[in-house]
């Protein structure tokens, strides 16, 4: 009933209003500004310095409430009063990209802001432990979640055609997904060196991370089946691929047990009041 | 909202420049809403139109003259339309509150059918029931739910304080709400 009444009332902003009133009215002020004119003089240099300042203002004034939001919020971090409005311009962003190969890039692009988020919670002074780590989380949280559709992304792209003009917009996909996973591997590195106990969060998605890693192998590799010289490059694409894999493995399994390894020792020192 | 408010800064701008134009432009754009505004307050198609057209013609005479400072355009004119509705309700102060046939008839030119819903139901709250609201109580439906003003403004301009415009607003709507239902029940 209530909402019935509001909604009648609302319906009133859109009443009619008779265009004879209108016609009359717009004569009468037609009758008044050709009686009285708009004062001459100094007005219109004033004017020659009033139009830009007033364009400036307005342009500001959009600027601020709706572009300008999303600007200053672009370094907020987890915990920061602008990082919901830096989540939605990313969503606004994901929403926008309409092939799996440009939802990929996006993603992978908003996976790798997580990561630097991190690390920069992770260098930044001023923060007690329990307040790092719980923003540190809601990074993780947050990459870890890019990560999932990612990987959903990159099963789409597996089981999609596998046109030749697909490839390049494959390659880009491969090597975003490459930029984050190698950031990540370097996160684990710079954490094990600077706040053990906070890099636990770190290494969480780890697993999620290895996954990713194969499914985009996969799909790298079924993309190197063709004919020609593109399966050639293609092939010599999936080989390189599979050797930085390789390396990189190699790496974060390195990182990983000196991380372990640390906060093992300080496990030790702690119980023994060291 | 955005946009709008941007658009009325470019006006307010090009009017301020001396563009006499633009003040043309705005009446195009704000007379339908002023008059809306008065109609809906004052009940009477005449007095609206009076408070428009008088509207446009004191806004004009401040700003061909510059002896006003105008920050925000659309609250100007409301400014000055609130100033002539409030004279009209002092100068109306004993007289009965018309429900209106004439605003019937103005509301309910045919065009197309969902316009022809809108005015009927227009018509039919109007008639029945914010015609015979205090007029206290309409002027701060009219502004909430026709001017789309926000809280904010409408406790400025009435003086009151957020939640009091909240606790007042509900209870217009529920007076409003008995009043549009009563004659229907006594059927």
């Amino acid at each position: 009933m209530r909402r019935t009444t509001l909604r009648k009332l609302k319906a009133l902003r859109h009443a009619p209003v008779p265009p004879e009133v209108l016609e009359a009215g717009r004569r009468k002020l037609d009758v008044i500004m050709a009686e009285f004119p708009m004062a001459p003089g100094g007005f219109r240099f004033r004017a020659i310095l009033w139009k830009p300042a007033m364009y400036a203002a307005a342009v500001a004034v959009f600027v601020a409430t709706t572009g300008g939001a999303a600007y200053a919020a672009q370094d907020a971090l987890p915990g920061d009063a602008l990082y919901t409005v830096k989540l939605a311009a990313e969503d606004v962003q994901e929403r926008l990209a309409l092939s799996p190969e440009r939802k990929f890039v996006v993603q992978a692009a908003h996976a790798a802001k997580r990561l630097e988020e991190t690390h920069v919670l992770l260098q930044r002074a001023g923060l007690d432990r329990k307040e790092r780590t719980a923003r540190v989380r809601k990074a993780i949280s947050g990459y870890e979640d890019r990560l999932a559709k990612l990987d959903a992304i990159a099963a789409k792209m597996a089981d999609g055609p596998d046109a030749p003009h697909e490839r390049e917009g494959r390659l880009k996909a491969v090597q975003a997904a490459e930029r984050v996973l190698d950031r990540h591997v370097d996160l684990v590195a710079s954490a094990t060196a600077s706040e053990p106990e906070t890099a636990e969060s770190v290494l969480e998605p780890i697993e999620g991370s290895v996954k990713f890693e194969q499914d985009v192998f996969l799909f790298a590799d079924r993309s190197a089946h063709g004919d020609g010289k593109e399966a050639d490059d293609a092939a010599g694409a999936s080989r390189e691929l599979d050797e930085r894999r390789k390396e990189r493995g190699e790496r974060l399994i390195d990182h990983v047990e000196r991380l372990r390894e640390g906060l093992r020792h300080r496990s030790v020192e702690a119980v023994h009041g060291m | 909202m955005i946009v709008e408010g941007l658009k009325e800064t470019l006006l307010l701008a090009r009017i301020q420049s001396g563009d006499e134009s633009a003040f043309v432009e705005a009446y195009g754009h704000f007379a339908p809403k002023i008059y809306r505004h008065a109609l809906f307050r004052t009940s009477s198609p005449q007095t609206a139109e009076d408070v428009m057209s008088e509207t446009f013609a004191r806004a004009w005479g401040v700003v061909r003259a510059r002896s006003g400072e105008i920050r925000h355009l659309k609250a100007f004119l409301y400014r000055i339309a609130d100033n002539l509705i409030i004279d009209h309700y002092r100068s109306n102060a004993r007289a009965p509150v018309p429900i209106d046939e004439d605003l019937e008839a103005t509301l309910s030119s045919p065009s197309d059918p969902q316009r022809d819903l809108d005015r009927t139901l227009a018509s039919d709250l109007l008639a029945e029931g914010l015609a015979r609201l205090r007029p206290e109580t309409r002027d701060l439906l009219v502004m909430r739910y026709i001017d789309d003003l926000p809280i904010g403004h409408i406790a400025e301009r009435t003086g009151k304080k957020k939640n009091a415009v909240y606790v007042a607003l509900h209870r217009a709507v529920k007076e409003l709400q008995q009043l549009c239902a009563g004659p229907r029940s006594e059927n």
